[in-house]
């Protein structure tokens, strides 16, 4: 299983500058990613999970700035690159970006533009990374609309996304995103927006093409309920540092750091039948930000990392 | 589309009768009438006028009848094309506005054409390079011009027109040519003058262009959809143009409605000082002189023109906006 990681971001670090000054964002971050597998980087809003994937898509832009790091990618077992070192405005950058890796976001209610039709939306990302002709294009992007659930594509291709609902509007995003496969698809909250039970549908459709196009997930969450359903790896992050890294099964069922152990302690679902009544624990009842503040992370083992100081890591995890 | 057209075109009608009603109660609101500003002119000049005269001057204007009879038969004349006799000029009103219509066209156009070639290009540059150094410059510029009375900019540059090209100052044609017929010189000499009030005019909305389109664009670029669209491996120059500016445009659309109108009154101090044969100097005159079927002729023309705008403004609003067409 320890196969080479796709991505592996090494000490990462951005800051935003204002007329307050510098606000470091981002402070040495490292993870990997692991082919085919899907990776959820969870935290509370602000930890800096969106800088995180917009710094891997080079889309940081002034006041933002990447003051160290790298980001390697390799698309192939033999090949590697750092996206850092990428000349800004190059053809690599752009085929990067909506080729080899795809974004989804948030608010697909404000994800697509409002005076395109979808076909013209989705057929874009097409010509600009493939060279086939038009008709060849919107052929494919009406197959793809097909498989991402949106019925009657040929027709449902003219019209606008004010014609769409929340939901089907994420599912056109979906296939913007992964038409041209990417071989990484980075999703940003992309059920936050919407209903619970649509939330649901969108989980299950980005699960069964991930498998089907075979390609690896950053998924981003606050939500430690789809963490569960989605993750096979978690990274958890908090105010611009990682504290703990691990498969889904290490994290959720034996986290290390407090912070981790407040975050679970303060879900809804995991609350004992006899607490039912008690008030929801919040994250400050258990961990004290304080006392760990700026903790360097250590390994302790495959893609297993905790920001805890030696003496606080159990004895037979030390490194 | 067409349904909304229709329904909009029948809203019209309404409108502009109340309008024409503001605009009769308007007219006759100042004291005095033509009546006695024509007695007092031919007292001026010695003659006195017998009752017989006074009361065929009032039935000449239907001055003797009902202030309602009196409404509704400038109400139909004007609905027939006939919109009156000017007594300041002793003209028919017809000749005296279409005259000076196409004129005043060929100004409106050219120095709309000339702020949206200088404004458009800077607003998207200023806004794409934000605080930049270029971004500071125009600002600067457009604030200049913002600041700078059309008439001071007119008459510097009736100077330099003069001292540098040797342009006969004002007006639109040089002085030989203005009552010839129209000939290949005479197009060629109205070129030359036309340039003149395009400046004049055309800068007096590009600041404000400017700062509107860079604000809106800059809005427009913060959006989720650009992000998208970055994301989807779009570059900068086609990102910019595809998506935020056809929307970031659209506030300019809706002006040229407002143009219509303008057309006909603006910048007649302007027009004044340049000594052009436009309606904007005429309808100030006919205020002032209470020249009431010339003066009311303007106010409906403008409310008229107005409305029309506005609904050529939507309708193309419609075009470029999907959401605004399906509603
Ligand atoms: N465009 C920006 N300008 C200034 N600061 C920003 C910007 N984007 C993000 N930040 C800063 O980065 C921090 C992390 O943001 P983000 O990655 O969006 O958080 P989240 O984990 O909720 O996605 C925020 O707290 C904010 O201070
Ligand atoms: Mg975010």
């Amino acid at each position: 299983m320890s196969n080479l990681p796709i991505l592996s971001i090494r000490k990462l670090s951005v800051e935003f500058s204002s007329e307050l000054g510098v606000n470091p964002v981002l402070h040495d971050i490292s993870f990997d990613m692991m082919r085919s597998r899907t990776t959820a980087i969870v935290g509370e809003s602000g930890s800096g999970k969106s800088v995180t994937a917009n710094a891997t898509m080079r889309l940081i832009r002034s006041p933002g700035k990447i003051t160290g790091g790298e980001i390697v990618f390799s698309p192939t077992a033999g090949t590697s690159f750092d996206i850092l070192k990428l000349q800004e405005g190059s053809d690599e950058i752009y085929d990067l970006r909506g080729g080899k890796i795809a974004m989804i976001f948030q608010e697909p209610m404000t994800a697509l533009s409002p005076v395109h039709t979808i076909g013209n939306q989705v057929m874009e990302a097409i010509l600009i990374h493939q060279k086939v002709s038009k008709t060849e294009a919107f052929q494919r992007a009406c197959e793809m609309l097909q498989r991402v659930g949106i019925t009657q594509a040929e027709m449902r291709m003219n019209q606008y996304p004010f014609e769409f609902s929340g939901g089907m509007r994420q599912r056109v995003v979906i296939a913007m995103a992964l038409v041209c496969q990417p071989q990484i698809l980075i999703c940003d909250e992309p059920t936050t927006a919407l209903d619970v039970t649509v939330q649901a549908e969108i989980l299950s459709l980005i699960n069964e093409l991930k498998h089907a196009i075979d390609t690896t997930v950053m998924f981003i969450t606050h939500d430690l309920g789809v963490v569960a359903q989605v993750a096979d790896d978690v990274v958890v992050m908090h105010r611009g540092r990682i504290l703990e890294t691990g498969t889904v099964r290490q994290v959720l069922k034996s986290p290390l750091h407090p912070y981790t152990q407040g975050l679970l302690a303060a879900m809804p679902g995991r609350a004992e039948a006899g607490q039912r009544k008690a008030r929801l624990q919040t994250v400050s009842d258990v961990y004290d930000e304080n006392e760990f503040a700026a903790c360097p992370l250590v390994a302790i083992g495959d893609n297993r990392q905790v920001a805890l100081p030696i003496d606080a890591i159990p004895s037979e995890l030390r490194p | 589309m067409a349904n909304y057209i229709i329904r909009r075109l029948l809203t019209m009608i309404p409108t502009l009768l109340v309008i024409s009603l503001v605009v009769f109660i308007l007219i006759q609101l100042p004291p005095g009438d033509i009546i006695t500003s024509t007695l007092e002119s031919m007292r001026q000049q010695g003659m006195e006028a017998s009752d017989e005269q006074i009361e065929a001057l009032k039935a000449q204007y239907n001055l003797d009848k009902s202030m309602p009879m009196q409404y509704l038969h400038w109400l139909f004349n004007f609905v027939q094309g006939d919109m009156g006799y000017s007594i300041k000029y002793q003209q028919p009103v017809n000749t005296l506005i279409w005259e000076r219509m196409g004129y005043t066209v060929i100004i409106a156009i050219a120095s709309l054409l000339f702020t949206w070639a200088l404004s458009i290009p800077i607003g998207i540059y200023s806004a794409v390079r934000q605080y930049g150094w270029g971004d500071y410059f125009f600002t600067i510029v457009g604030l200049l011009g913002l600041a700078t009375p059309n008439f001071l900019l007119a008459l510097v540059l009736m100077y330099f027109g003069y001292t540098w090209f040797g342009v006969s100052v004002g007006g639109l044609f040089s002085p030989e040519l203005a009552e010839a017929p129209w000939s290949w010189e005479k197009f060629v000499d109205l070129l030359a003058h036309l340039w003149i009030p395009m400046i004049v005019i055309g800068t007096a909305g590009t600041a404000s262009i400017i700062r509107i389109l860079r604000a809106n664009l800059l809005d427009e670029l913060s959006k989720p959809y650009v992000t998208t669209a970055r994301a989807k491996g779009v570059r900068p120059i086609k990102l910019v143009f595809k998506y935020p500016v056809r929307v970031a445009i659209s506030p300019f659309i809706s002006t040229i409605g407002w143009l219509l109108p303008s057309l006909i009154s603006a910048d007649a101090i302007v027009s004044i000082v340049l000594n052009l044969p436009t309606t904007g100097p005429l309808m100030l005159q006919a205020l002032l002189s209470q020249d009431m079927y010339l003066a009311g002729s303007f106010l409906m023309l403008l409310s008229i023109l107005t409305v029309v705008g506005m609904l050529l403004s939507d309708i193309l609003l419609a075009i470029v906006d999907p959401r605004i067409r399906y509603e």
